[in-house]
């Protein structure tokens, strides 16, 4: 089985990813803050697995990313460059025209289901 | 493959005792089509309710909407879903134009969906022109959002399928035939005409955001292509519905327009040769897979140019710009079909990818545009959490029951098939 390096600040992706992969969760970021993580890896000769913007769920509605990224080293990768600092123009762009909700008063069922959807889109990969 | 749809043309439904069509009005027995969807015992409660144009109801959260068919002759009705496998696009099916099962329900808190029947937002989806049959799916106690997806899934399709039996023994008011013939024959018969394909490209991203082929899960397919009456024919059936604007409802891919236009040109301008189906997945590698595969389709199928739809938006459109390029570069002219997410004053990027071989592309409209939908005297669903939706905000629903929010929020709004009102117009 392939393993991954997880970013994530996702609790469900954390709590249920198998020992196989590298596991780096950022309890409380938000996305932007994700993807610039996501980004330094890149730097570091990593290349993306997933695609950084998932489901139709926008970067302003959710507070949960998780990315997968393939774990050996290489030369960087400017394809996944180029698509990471396209998702953070997109997620940059989404913020400032309407900031995202204060997620503290969000209902904890509205937060676990965007966290069942953010999870359900890697799962298969990753347990 | 030779399709023949029988139009039978329904002015209005109500609810009886005694099923059926009679003189174009649709009788239903709500108790009897609860007690059909109460099989399911991971449905706790189902409430029927009617909804017609131009009345004053709002239906949300709304998860599909339905043509009720039946299949005449020639295969089975959704089939791998409601009926066994079988081939569709065949024979002859019978349609209650007009008509629709709209189902409802709260599968996760922050969905969105609203058709209103009147009022500014019912200009917004074509919905609001049908006979809506409702159903509100309660779950049964504890059931997971994907086992309530699928069981709301299926009791949507198994209503569609109960309801459409009753039109197997009415003359139709109307019969369209489609034809397209096996491919060699295909590209003879109209060989002056360029050869037009139709690549669709599938949600199938997860929960909420998946489709089925044959009741397959599309996510797992490689590109195939498929006869376009096998499409129109309920071979593609969806579970999808956030967001709502550019999420294609089952009804869609029963109706889809792209197909009913080529068809519309079939033997004048063009020849339409036949679709290439595809996914959106969530791996890169997966995206590699599926352009290569539609781009080495295009060239296989010997085509001179492909309509391309997308469906969704954000990392959709890296597969639709891959698909693009792809296909482009093997030598094959494209149109893109997408929609916008270009900001409340429509001037921001409208989409995350983009490419200078994309040299046509026609836009759905931009779901960022805000509405303001007046109170309705009748919700059918539930609006417990509509300040939380994807495309709402804190707010969004006010204490009279307006809902101010983008455009998003409404099933069909901005669709990628082009199925509804949005236009432009030169000034």
């Amino acid at each position: 089985m392939q393993n991954y390096i997880i970013i994530t600040n996702n609790p469900l992706t954390a709590r249920n990813a198998a020992s196989n992969n590298v596991l780096r969760y950022y309890e409380g970021v938000d996305i932007l803050s994700i993807l610039t993580i996501v980004r330094a890896n890149i730097h570091e000769g990593h290349k993306l697995a997933t695609h950084p913007l998932t489901s139709s769920i926008k970067p302003n509605e959710t507070p949960y990313k998780t990315v997968l990224m393939y774990s050996r080293k290489g030369s960087l990768c400017v394809e996944s460059l180029e698509m990471v600092e396209s998702a953070i123009r997109v997620t940059e762009k989404f913020v400032q025209r309407q900031p995202p909700r204060s997620w503290d008063s969000m209902p904890q069922k509205i937060l676990d289901d965007l966290a069942i959807i953010d999870y359900d889109m890697i799962k298969q990969w990753i347990t | 493959m030779r399709l023949e749809l029988g139009n039978i043309l329904i002015k209005d439904v109500q609810f009886g005792a005694n099923q059926g069509v009679s003189g174009g009005i649709l009788t239903v027995d709500p108790a009897k089509l609860r007690e059909m969807i109460l099989e399911d015992d991971r449905i706790a409660g189902a409430v029927v309710e009617l909804a017609k144009p131009g009345e004053s109801a709002r239906i949300t959260p709304v998860k599909d909407v339905i043509e009720p068919r039946v299949k005449v002759e020639c295969g089975e009705m959704f089939p791998g879903m409601v009926g066994k496998v079988a081939t569709v696009g065949e024979g002859r099916t019978h349609v209650l134009k007009g008509v629709a099962v709209v189902t409802a329900g709260k599968i996760v808190g922050f969905q969105e969906g609203i058709i209103d029947m009147t009022g500014p937002g019912a200009e917004y989806t074509p919905f609001s022109k049908l006979l809506n049959v409702c159903l509100v799916l309660e779950p049964a106690e504890g059931l997971k959002p994907h086992e309530y997806e699928a069981a709301a899934r299926m009791a949507g399709l198994k209503a569609a399928a109960y309801i459409g039996e009753f039109a197997r023994s009415v003359t139709p008011d109307s019969i369209e035939v489609y034809e397209t013939k096996p491919l060699l024959q295909q590209v003879q018969q109209y060989p002056n005409l360029p050869k037009v394909g139709y690549v669709y490209m599938l949600q199938t991203q997860g929960l909420l955001h998946d489709t089925y082929v044959y009741g397959v899960d599309a996510k797992k397919i490689v590109p195939t292509i498929l006869y376009p009456t096998e499409v129109m024919d309920g071979a593609i059936l969806s579970g999808n519905c956030v967001s709502a604007c550019d999420k294609n409802t089952t009804y869609h891919h029963q109706n889809n327009p792209i197909i009913n236009e080529l068809y519309n040109q079939h033997g004048k301008e063009l020849n339409f040769v036949g679709v290439i189906i595809t996914n959106e997945n969530v791996f890169l590698m997966d995206k590699e897979r599926s352009s290569d595969w539609s781009a080495k389709l295009t060239e296989y199928l010997g085509l001179d140019a492909v309509i391309i739809s997308q469906e969704g938006f954000g990392n959709p459109d890296t597969d639709l710009i891959m698909n693009c390029k792809k296909i482009e570069r093997k030598g094959v002219k494209t149109v893109i079909v997408t929609d916008e997410y270009a900001g409340r004053d429509g001037m921001s990027q409208s989409l995350a990818d983009a490419d200078p071989l994309a040299d046509a592309t026609v836009t759905g409209g931009n779901a960022n545009e805000v509405i303001l939908l007046p109170p309705m005297q009748r919700v059918i669903g539930m609006l417990d959490y509509t300040d939380k939706i994807a495309g709402g905000f804190d707010g969004s629903l006010r204490p009279d029951g307006s809902i101010e929010a983008e455009i998003q929020v409404i099933t069909g709004a901005t669709n990628e098939l082009g199925f509804m009102k949005i236009s432009a117009v030169e000034l």
